[in-house]
């Protein structure tokens, strides 16, 4: 039987957002478990862990450039030299500079077989500083792609701003990643089992995108650069058709689109199918049978210059009714 | 159950490994440096449809690159040796 993966944890965020203060909070919180710390810089605030190793930020481009082919070098030496030695730690925990682009940290995890062999990415994590998310947010494009690719959002220092300002951020948060879990804190001071062991990539854990997503009225404005859409429909989904399409959008639109979840009734099937995607890098599986009654299937896109109408359209299209 | 979607990564065959022990074989590669061998399908004009990458990375070099215009699997040890030698 396989050896369980290492899971690991990715903390983002901009510049002073609070990301030390959490990876701090986790390490030294008593929970039994031991942590190797990948960190790109060693800022004002101290690492408090015995297994910190610095990676120095090397963006492998593989094919020309080209941000589905881009991966972080400098991870996949770092975690082959660190997976030598196991037995010394129970997860990873990756602090990325608040310039980092999430995308080749993420893209990491699936190109390398042996880097996919022996550790997991659980969840990406990404602290926002409430104060000044919303002045840097439409300047800063790193800061957008970190909220884009979050699995779980801290939204921090909400003690100082006023309620006013903290609903306008929670908006464009909301407009950017409607996948993720918005967690409002103060230091950092999230509960860890909402921050660790999320399994957010775990194609066999997910049953549901979000409750009550995609139920919510759609308010959001369509000029930002980067949107999340949420589709669904209760009409069986025709394979053949669903497969064709989806492929040739994320083959035509995969450098446009951040990250893609779909859970889908396929027509003649009695178990969920579940996808999901980082740029052009999918993977899927079969989840659990449907409960009798309720199947509906959903879609989520998040990314650029996405045309909601247009993809809606689309993904009805494949439907058996259709 | 079978993907019928066709949106499964493909598993893992040990076609990674052989190309890499072929590479470290060839190259010399110490045991401090990390080969990485990943194959592409990348969709952008100008790249071929499919391409595998080996990378050799650390053991006191830059980093070296090598690109073979064949998937994994039908890889040979000739193909290796014609890329890097």
């Amino acid at each position: 039987m396989d050896s369980p993966k290492v899971p690991v944890t990715l903390i983002t965020g901009y510049l002073g957002a609070g990301k030390t203060t959490l990876l701090n909070r986790i390490l030294t919180e008593r929970h039994g478990k031991k942590y190797a710390v990948i960190v790109n810089e060693f800022g004002e605030e101290g690492i408090d862990n015995e297994l910190v190793v610095d990676a120095d930020e090397e963006i492998f481009e593989m094919n020309n450039g080209c941000i589905c082919c881009t991966v972080r070098g400098d991870l996949i030496r770092i975690i082959s030299t660190l997976m030598k030695r196991a037995d010394e730690f129970d997860g990873m925990i990756i602090e990325t500079t608040g310039l980092a682009d999430p995308a080749p940290v993420v893209q990491t995890f699936f190109v390398d077989e042996d880097v996919q062999s022996k550790v997991a990415l659980d969840a990406v994590v990404t602290v926002v500083d409430a104060k000044h998310f919303l002045s840097a947010v439409d300047e800063e494009h790193e800061l957008a792609e970190q909220v884009a690719f979050a699995d779980i959002i801290l939204l921090n220092k909400t003690d100082l701003v006023d309620a006013d300002t903290l609903s306008h951020v929670k908006s464009k948060i909301h407009a950017l990643n409607k996948f993720a879990k918005v967690i409002e804190t103060v230091k950092s001071g999230a509960p860890l089992e909402d921050v660790m062991e999320r399994h957010a990539f775990d194609l066999t854990r997910i049953l549901e995108i979000e409750p009550g997503l995609l139920d919510e009225e759609d308010d959001h404005e369509h000029d930002e650069d980067i949107i999340s859409i949420s589709l669904t429909t209760d009409q069986p989904i025709e394979p053949e058709k669903f497969s064709q399409w989806i492929r040739g959008f994320i083959m035509e639109r995969g450098v446009d689109v951040l990250r893609t979840k779909g859970i889908l009734n396929l027509e003649g099937q009695e178990n969920r199918y579940v996808f999901q995607g980082v740029h052009m890098v999918m993977d899927s599986a079969w989840g659990a049978p449907w409960a009798p009654g309720n199947r509906s299937s959903k879609l989520v896109f998040i990314g650029r210059n996405l045309d909601e109408g247009e993809l809606n359209e689309a993904f009805q299209a494949c439907t058996v009714a259709a | 159950m079978d993907d019928i979607l066709g949106l499964s990564r493909p598993k893992a065959t040990g076609d990674a490994q052989r190309i890499k022990a072929l590479a470290r074989e060839y190259l010399r590669v110490p045991e401090s440096a990390t080969v990485m061998v990943s194959e592409l399908h990348c969709h952008e004009d100008g790249c071929p449809d499919v391409e595998t990458v080996i990378a050799v990375m650390g053991g006191g070099d830059e980093r070296r690159t090598w690109k073979i215009d064949k998937p994994m699997a039908d890889i040979s040890p000739e193909d290796v040796w014609g890329c890097i030698k």
